[in-house]
């Protein structure tokens, strides 16, 4: 194994690591994992996703997973499913099953630099989670390395499994914190003829009603974002081609066709280089706009809402933060009226300056039962203590 | 005879006329849908959360067993008391609480079952997608243990994609709500794991569902075919076409006879199989895909078509398949009907090796597939009054599913593992893996004593049931895949 040290390791959340490792084989990582050093591991994919959640407990590696987890991807086009080794790029993921006119749904942030197994780890969708939901719809069968080193699977590799206990929705979202996932059985789906097209909105509430309108349509669209822009907001959709007519008919406003560009723009909104606080709130609908008017009094410099999806995030750039006070102050108050509906607020990025201000998760009611899963499965802290929701 | 102390404290929770006790009154509940029965001691019938925590607590209390019922429909034994105990019916549970259009959510309690809620949910241009063969019977709170599944589960997923949050008392008697109304719970997912415990983890008293807009057009297609081979291959067709069709349902020769003779289907005599595909969406977009479905079916061999639209005739169309397990009960007196799945691609060799199985043990099988997505439901059919026919058939029934765990397949779709299959495990999981699942028990408490032998192989005290003892249920019209 070697020191991964000739590049500076990066920062996790906000806080630098004692050591980053990047251990070569399954077997060198099952050793370290099982190793006792009081170390607390961080494993790491591609890194989209390092300033999420609180700092780790210290002292803490970061452990590059990519080489001891690579490895073929086993396509079964006719079955519908595919087996990957966790620290395949889904980029590469995308690009095998595309050859096959495949795909797999899943677009957090910069999917295309995440490895399977951090996408499913974080557990946050994309635009396309409007049509597919979450990475954890996605999976058939799990294995994960467990903190004392132990390998154990559940589920399988048929699409439709109930034997035994879904460990996999346990494992999906859980930021690492009860096992590293070293292989993913997932279902995937045909590649249809789409088309993204454009619309303005004069307000949030026309944005909205909008894609109500597709949606009772019966129109299925595959992803619906709303970004705010001066004066008003501006939307796309992406339907399948045989949808358009309909949908222009239903819509009432242009709708006008458009590139790659804006659907890039507002899955990665948040997580460009200069964004150094962003929040992602899941709202009920009827929570959506108090939620927007809430960050907005912030002044952030971009807003996306997910409106089918029930789903809005904002973006500060590191020259334009609002003050810690503001900013705790606001999302308390967000938090307390999202968490009567049913939603709650997660803080994605925060700068060192906000971090003693604001938890980056917020309470949850069930933090008890958490800690009992946490200490069933990694009693010790071995993998990514501290890091999640209340500090587990 | 039902301890007097056990007694005592249900009536205190719930009132004396809500506990059944007397054996005749017991009977009915101790069996579901399968093959396995063990008496209760006591049925007991709450109304809401502060009851079922009442009767959960004061049966841990007097370590004393409870097994959750919704309407027995079950098919994997998870309703049978395997060490007798208390059986906690949520029949009292039935109320719909709430559906709000503008959220596309419903709140009900766990009792409601399944068709109600789709019902509800009509009226607001709404419905609930998962929708089990026994959906008018079945329950919410019963799916949720299951996971349950239904035709329509290919496009649109099974109960765990449905059901965002609900409120649940524990195995050790605590009240607290995983998931939420929101789609994003914060931590970990502790809905998605309950969702699919049958029933070990605790009981769910309200339930939280999303619901989807109802389609604009559904077009269903039946297409009749000399052989299951043809059939098969024309599901790849379609598959292969970039279609995710609503629903893909087969039946073979046996099952259609039946169908035909007990429900007059209007199927040819000479017909090997029977293709359902649905599609459903905006006119302008399904039009275009029947159009592909068609040409798949022509290209393998199809020798009949029929195409419906209209609610009525779809209904017509789905009669035969809706009704096959019921019809089979014209053929044989008894039958033992399996849950097993394998990929898609190996369908029709797996079924193969279901016939040589069934013919070396002497017994007629009949299959309904959901072919889409490889999962099959061969139909074991016998006599129970022969000598040893029962116990013979349940060695088939395990060697099938050996046949779809080395197939590369598991060993339960939808019906769950239940006491059924719970010996099986250990030949998809290994000894760390089922231990690995165990931890999960302890972490809702009172783990292995609250409806034991179920899922997981246990160590003492789950052996063999009464079905060594003689009756098996009779094959009827309810029953459901």
């Amino acid at each position: 194994m070697s020191e991964a040290a000739a590049q500076a390791p990066p920062l996790v959340a906000g806080r630098a690591p004692d050591s980053f490792v990047a251990p070569a084989t399954l077997d060198e990582l099952r050793d370290l994992v099982a190793e006792r050093d009081g170390r607390t591991l961080v494993p790491v994919g591609g890194g989209t996703q390092l300033a999420l959640g609180n700092a780790p407990r210290e002292p803490f590696a970061l452990v590059d997973v990519r080489p001891a987890l690579a490895g073929e991807i086993e396509h079964e086009p006719a079955d519908l499913t595919a087996v990957v080794p966790a620290g395949v790029m889904l980029g590469e993921l995308d690009a095998q099953l595309s050859a096959a006119g495949q795909r797999l749904p899943l677009d957090p942030p910069h999917v295309e630099q995440a490895t399977i197994g951090g996408v499913l780890a974080v557990g946050t969708g994309g635009p396309l989670r409007t049509r597919h939901g979450l990475p954890r719809d996605f999976v058939l069968g799990m294995t994960v390395l467990r903190a004392d080193g132990e390998l154990v699977k559940a589920g399988g590799r048929v699409v439709k499994n109930v034997t035994g206990y879904d460990l996999m929705r346990l494992w999906c979202g859980s930021l690492g914190t009860i096992g590293i996932v070293t292989s993913v059985a997932v279902r995937v789906l045909p590649r249809v003829g789409t088309i993204d097209l454009r619309f303005e909105a004069a307000s949030l509430a026309v944005g909205q009603a909008l894609a109500e309108t597709f949606l009772r349509a019966d129109l299925r669209p595959e992803l619906l974002e709303l970004t705010r822009q001066d004066g008003g907001w501006g939307g796309i959709v992406r339907l399948a081609e045989g949808a358009v007519p309909k949908a222009t008919e239903v819509a009432g406003t242009d709708l006008t066709p458009c590139g790659d560009e804006e659907y890039l723009a507002a899955r990665d909104l948040g997580f460009g280089d200069g964004d150094a606080l962003t929040l992602r709130a899941a709202c009920a609908t009827s929570a959506i706009a108090s939620a927007v008017a809430a960050v907005e009094a912030l002044a952030p410099s971009g807003v996306l809402v997910r409106p089918l999806a029930r789903e809005v995030r904002a973006t500060w750039e590191a020259g334009a933060l609002p003050e810690a006070e503001e900013v705790a102050g606001a999302a308390g108050r967000m938090r307390t009226a999202l968490a009567e509906a049913g939603g709650g607020l997660v803080a994605e990025r925060l700068p060192a300056e906000l971090r003693g201000a604001l938890d980056p998760w917020g309470h949850s009611p069930n933090l008890a039962r958490m800690a009992a899963v946490k200490a069933a499965f990694d009693p010790d802290g071995r993998l990514n203590a501290s890091r999640f929701v209340g500090g587990l | 005879m039902t301890p007097p102390e056990l007694l005592k404290a249900m009536r205190e929770v719930v009132g004396g006329e809500h506990v059944l006790h007397k054996p005749e009154d017991l009977l009915v509940y101790e069996l579901d849908g399968t093959i396995d029965r063990s008496l209760p001691e006591a049925v007991v019938f709450p109304a809401t959360t502060a009851e079922v925590q009442g009767i959960v607590r004061a049966c841990n209390a007097l370590n004393v067993p409870v097994t959750p019922r919704g309407a027995g429909t079950g098919l994997s034994g998870g309703a049978v008391p395997a060490k007798q105990g208390v059986v906690l019916a949520t029949a009292r549970m039935r109320r719909i609480l709430d559906v709000d259009p503008v959220e596309r959510t419903a709140t009900v309690e766990p009792g409601v079952p399944n068709i109600q809620l789709s019902e509800a949910a009509a009226e607001h241009g709404l419905f609930y997608a998962p929708d089990p063969s026994s959906q008018k019977a079945c329950t919410i709170g019963g799916n949720v243990a299951e996971n349950a599944g239904g035709p329509h589960c290919l496009a649109l997923g099974v109960t765990t994609n449905h059901v965002i949050g609900m409120e649940v008392v524990t195995a050790s008697g605590e009240v607290e709500w995983l998931g939420s109304r929101g789609p994003e719970p914060l931590g970990y997912d502790l809905r998605g794991l309950f969702i699919g415990s049958e029933g070990t983890l605790g009981i769910a008293t309200k339930v939280v569902v999303r619901l989807l807009p109802v389609p604009e057009t559904v077009v269903t297609l039946l297409a009749i075919f000399d052989d299951v081979e043809s059939a098969s291959e024309t599901v790849s067709a379609v598959i292969g076409a970039g279609l995710v069709p609503a629903a893909l349902e087969m039946m073979d020769r046996v099952t259609l006879q039946a169908a035909e003779a007990g429900l007059r289907c209007g199927y040819p005599p000479d017909a090997g199989a029977v293709l359902l595909v649905e599609l459903d969406g905006i006119e302008e977009v399904v039009r275009g895909q029947v159009t592909q479905a068609r040409a798949a079916c022509n290209e393998h061999g199809a020798t009949e078509i029929r195409t419906a639209t209209e609610p009525a005739e779809r209904e017509l169309l789905w009669k035969g398949r809706k009704g096959a397990i019921g019809a089979l009960g014209r053929i044989a007196p008894n039958y033992y009907l399996l849950d097993g799945v394998v990929p898609r691609s190996r369908l029709v060799e797996t079924m193969g090796d279901v016939a040589r199985i069934a013919e070396g043990y002497g017994f007629p099988v009949a299959n309904v597939f959901h072919a889409g997505d490889g999962n099959l439901h061969p139909c074991l059919l016998f006599d129970e009054r022969e000598e040893g026919a029962t116990a013979r058939v349940l060695e088939a029934g395990g060697e099938i599913m050996r046949v779809c765990v080395d197939a590369g397949g598991a060993l339960t779709g939808e019906h769950g593992v239940g006491y059924e299959k719970h010996r099986f495990m250990p030949w998809l999981y290994s000894e760390a893996d089922l231990e690995n699942m165990r931890r999960v028990r302890g972490v809702f408490g009172n783990a292995g004593a609250f409806n034991p032998c179920k899922v997981l192989p246990e160590g003492t005290g789950c052996g063999e049931m009464a079905h060594q003892k003689g009756a098996l249920a009779a094959a009827g019209p309810d029953a459901y895949v």
